[in-house]
């Protein structure tokens, strides 16, 4: 079901490529021009020796959990059970959820770099929060409905997978006057992280509870709980980032291709820094007690549990990669200043799936250009989003990216997601 | 019981790995959400260990177990029967001049010189030498001269380390009608006295030297029948660290008491022995022989108020009681035993009626025959004269309904409007290995005892299977299950409507041991494997 409505849209976009382009004369003699444009509408100063871009975006999205679920978590409400069950998962694909909380600032300045006119010198700085979870229909149920349905019947809670990462990065690098492609060399700060991957875990839940026994296989991670909160330092690494665009002709029409890389790299989290791999079963029959009248004084807390079921961590520094992101994206130029565009994106997170969206933007006005996309992917499902730009003044362009319609407005969607940025030129 | 933190990490345990979730969660209230959870929550394993504090049991090769029970009927301290009373002496000092003539006392003239004898009025005690745990000496000069007079005062029977007591005072000039006084008090901790007298062949007697002198700086003063000297010796709070003479045949009555046994607190029922024996221990700490006439010892079970008088010889005749041994600086008790068993007593029914308490009545005479140790009686401070009962019973048994309940707090987290616990049911699994069985009932109780709630609907461990010898031949499982309500969780958090602490929980054991009426042999290596686990209704973040 998911491939054919997949291939429906291709096809359509395809036919909507072919329309255009049979409809517009003009574009018949369409040849690659310098990036002196900002998507399709003109903006003589997107080459200025001077260029400002501050973007900032907070993506939340998944394919089973609804926002009202999501909110009452993020909000600490007390979560009815039907707002529970809107959320359950379906049983013939994984369920995921993510979000993304992004600020980029960078700064790209000058004529020539190194006596090269085409190069110019670029630096930014990026805040990210990150997380990718995907997850079984079984342990959303265990979670938010508890075991006692499981008696007897063994709950598969894998593959379940979670990577949460605070990171920032300090990058420099070079970058193409003309096209604007870059490459970039990132410092990069590992704030915290919080990482699962469980490959098996099956849940077995005797009768009345008289014992759960677990078979587990999988590892996780997580940064030194004791730094205190804010920006703190709890890894060190690097990273690469690039982007490569470049306009050709495609049947006659004016298109452009980026190609782009993000955080590719990796954070050595120090040496505070906890670890638990395990690949065992667990039989949990209780806390053992040694006084059955003195409860409070033989009962302790869960960091003595961790350690009787053999779950205490080992501490240690240890590398990860970070959550690189690799986009492509293509675009064609039609007539009645439309543009027809089509980009994916994966993203090195659970749940994460390859994510794809076509869309089609009209510039009106001169000074105005709004896009429409259909998308799927990433950790949600389908959706449609809308994005506006304008250009204030002759230095100024702002843009305000909704990727998902329905889920900004609707509380019994799935996914909210919101995005805008600044282009400052001079 | 339900302890937060344990309860928190199972519920999380079981339920997956809500982390998973809580990563979304925005700090610091956490969201909640109601679960329906079914979790061990503890195992244990009990033994007779348990059940009896374990410094209370033996065990022989075989493993079988006998429990010793050790109790002080009685500690008499001698002290308070043989008192030093407070005593006071008083010197005066007239000259022998008819009115109206007057002796002419020139600076230094020594004018009095007093040998005393004092003899202490002791009751019956004849002592010979008493050590001064603590106690003073009040000395107190009276002086109406008008110059000053100094006054020496000696007591050569008194010692410390080896120098008598010896206290020089100056009491200023006074007048008839404005004596002056001095006083002076002096601690006679550790001293001792030698009451033999001057000629060692006395008793209850102390020489006292006294000596007055006027001041050789003074002027020479005129004294008249109006002007006494006076000197008052008090001798106050004495208390002997030891005392040796003859004390006297003396009877001592001790009241009829009552020792609280917690053996058997809080135990009810049936319990048929097939044996028990026990000893009274008596041991004389004093120097003296005793007589005791035991009037009774009696087995008082307050639940029932049932009493057993134990028959004994002890009970039904006089006991003698040997002395103590003098080792110069103390001593050594005397210890007699008396053996009590199955064949000179009724010791079984005795134990069997499940004592709280054993009753006694009784006296003590001292020095029966006579001052046979020819004056050389003696008790130190620390001497006593004690009674203690060990009982021994090798625990092979019968038991009906014999009821054991314990009442224990509840310490539940969150609050009484806020807590994650909602009500569910704990079942309880049990691995049987004694050759009884527990009928186990839990009751909610308010500070009072009052039950407040029963909770349904409880039920029996079944005994382990027993063999014609009365062993254990297999184990048995049982399940015995509770459900509990929200609103009877609700009892157990301060404010309640079970009063400002909360409710606490009894629990309510009754055992009958298998194959009445054959009795059967507990062995320390018998167990019971416990494992409680809860079907309920648990709201995550619900204890913020």
């Amino acid at each position: 079901m998911v491939m054919s409505r997949g291939w429906l849209v291709v096809t359509g976009f395809c036919f909507v490529t072919w329309s255009a382009s049979a409809q517009d004369p003009d574009s018949l003699s369409g040849t690659p021009t310098k990036a002196d444009t900002c998507g399709i509408m003109a903006w003589p100063l997107a080459n200025a020796d001077h260029f400002l871009k501050f973007e900032a975006k907070g993506f939340y999205d998944s394919n089973t959990l609804r926002n009202d679920l999501v909110l009452g978590l993020w909000q600490g409400a007390t979560l009815d059970r039907e707002t529970r069950q809107r959320s359950e998962g379906r049983t013939d694909q994984q369920s995921r959820a993510g979000y993304t909380l992004e600020a980029n600032l960078s700064y790209a300045w000058g004529d020539s770099l190194w006596g090269n006119g085409n190069m110019r010198p670029r630096i930014s700085i990026t805040y990210h929060d990150v997380m990718g979870l995907r997850f079984s229909d079984d342990l959303y149920r265990t979670t938010f409905f508890g075991n006692a349905d499981f008696e007897n019947a063994t709950a598969e809670l894998a593959p379940t997978a979670l990577e949460q990462v605070r990171y920032q990065t300090f990058g420099f690098g070079i970058e193409d006057k003309e096209t604007r492609s870059f490459l970039m060399l990132q410092l990069v700060n590992g704030q915290s992280l919080n990482a699962a991957r469980i490959d098996r875990a099956d849940l077995f839940t005797a009768i009345d509870g008289r014992y759960l026994r677990l078979d587990l296989e999988g590892n996780y991670a997580r940064s030194d709980t004791a730094a205190p909160p804010g920006l703190s330092n709890n890894g060190i690494g690097a990273a690469l980032g690039a982007e490569v665009n470049q306009r050709f002709n495609l049947c006659h029409r004016e298109a452009s291709f980026t190609f782009g890389i993000q955080d590719l790299g990796a954070i050595v989290w120090n040496e505070n820094s906890l670890r638990i791999p395990k690949d065992s079963i667990l039989v949990y029959e209780g806390i053992q007690v040694d006084d059955v009248f003195d409860l409070n004084a033989s009962i302790t807390g869960s960091t003595d549990l961790q350690d009787s079921l053999g779950l205490g961590y080992v501490r240690g520094a240890f590398l990860r990669l970070l959550p690189v992101r690799m986009n492509a994206r293509v675009s064609v130029k039609c007539a009645h200043q439309f543009e027809l565009s089509a980009e994916v994106d994966v993203r090195n997170l659970p749940g994460y799936y390859p994510h794809g969206s076509l869309g089609v933007e009209h510039s009106f006005a001169e000074r105005n250009s709004i896009r429409g996309e259909v998308s799927y992917g990433g950790f949600g499902g389908w959706r449609t989003g809308v994005r506006y730009q304008r250009l204030v003044g002759k230095n100024l362009l702002v843009g305000l990216l909704a990727p998902n319609l329905i889920g900004l407005l609707s509380d019994r969607a799935r996914g909210r997601a919101l995005a805008i940025d600044l282009q400052y030129a001079w | 019981m339900l302890e937060r933190s344990s309860l928190a990490s199972v519920a999380s345990l079981s339920t997956g790995l809500l982390f998973v979730f809580t990563a979304c969660k925005k700090e610091p209230s956490g969201p909640k959400w109601d679960i329906d959870v079914a979790v061990p929550l503890i195992r244990t394993t009990l033994t007779i260990a348990d059940l009896v504090p374990d410094s209370l049991l033996t065990a022989d090769a075989s493993g079988n177990v006998s429990l010793v029970y050790n109790s002080q009927l009685f500690a008499l301290k001698l002290d308070t029967i043989l008192q030093a009373p407070d005593t006071s002496f008083r010197y005066s000092y007239f000259p022998d001049v008819p009115p109206p003539f007057m002796l002419t006392l020139f600076p230094g003239t020594n004018f009095s010189n007093t040998n005393d004898v004092t003899r202490f009025d002791l009751d019956q005690l004849e002592l010979r030498e008493l050590r001064v745990r603590s106690g003073t000496l009040k000395l107190e000069m009276v002086n109406r001269l008008q110059t000053n007079v100094v006054g020496d005062f000696g007591l050569p029977g008194a010692t410390l380390g080896g120098s008598s007591l010896a206290l020089q005072v100056v009491v200023p000039s006074g007048s008839s009608a404005a004596p002056s006084s001095f006083v002076e008090v002096r601690p006679l901790d550790g001293y001792v006295f030698d009451l033999r007298g001057p000629g060692f062949n006395d008793v209850n007697t102390l020489t006292t030297n006294l000596t007055f002198t006027t001041d050789i700086n003074g002027p020479t003063v005129q004294m008249g029948q109006a002007d006494s000297l006076e000197a008052i010796i008090r001798y106050n709070g004495i208390v002997p660290a030891y005392a040796r003479g003859y004390f006297g045949m003396r009877e001592i009555a001790i009241d009829p008491d009552t020792t609280q046994l917690d053996l058997f607190e809080n135990i009810s029922g049936m319990l048929a022995l097939e044996d028990a024996t026990a000893r009274l221990k008596v041991r004389n700490g004093l120097g003296v022989d005793a007589r005791a006439h035991i009037n009774y010892l009696r087995s008082v079970n307050t639940n029932t108020s049932t009493t057993v008088d134990l028959v004994h010889p002890i009970t039904s005749g006089p006991i003698n009681l040997d002395r103590a041994l003098d080792l110069g600086s103390s001593f050594q008790s005397a210890l007699n035993n008396y053996f009590i068993n199955a064949g000179n007593s009724n010791i079984i029914p005795f134990i069997e009626n499940l004592p709280t308490g054993i009753a006694y009545d009784l006296d003590v005479t001292i020095d029966p025959l006579g001052d046979v140790s020819n004056g050389n009686d003696f008790f130190y401070y620390e001497s006593t004269l004690a009674a203690d009962l060990e009982v021994e019973i090798p625990l092979r048994l019968a038991a009906a309904d014999l009821a054991v309940a314990a009442i224990t707090n509840i310490d539940l987290t969150g609050t009484l409007t806020d807590h994650a616990l909602q009500g569910g049911t704990l079942h309880v699994f049990a691995t049987n290995h004694f050759p009884f069985s527990a009928t186990l009932a839990l009751e909610i109780v308010d500070s009072e005892e009052a039950v407040l709630a029963l909770l349904p609907p409880g039920g029996i461990i079944n005994s382990a299977q027993v063999n014609g010898s009365g062993l254990v031949s297999n184990s048995v499982e049982s399940q015995v299950d509770f459900v509990i309500t929200k609103e009877q969780l609700d009892l157990f958090y301060p404010g309640s409507s079970a009063g400002p602490d909360g409710a606490r929980l009894k629990i309510r054991a009754t055992f009958n041991t298998a194959g009445q009426p054959q009795p059967v042999q507990l062995r320390s290596g018998y167990t019971i494997d416990i494992v409680v686990s809860l079907e309920g209704n648990y709201i995550v973040n619900g204890d913020e």
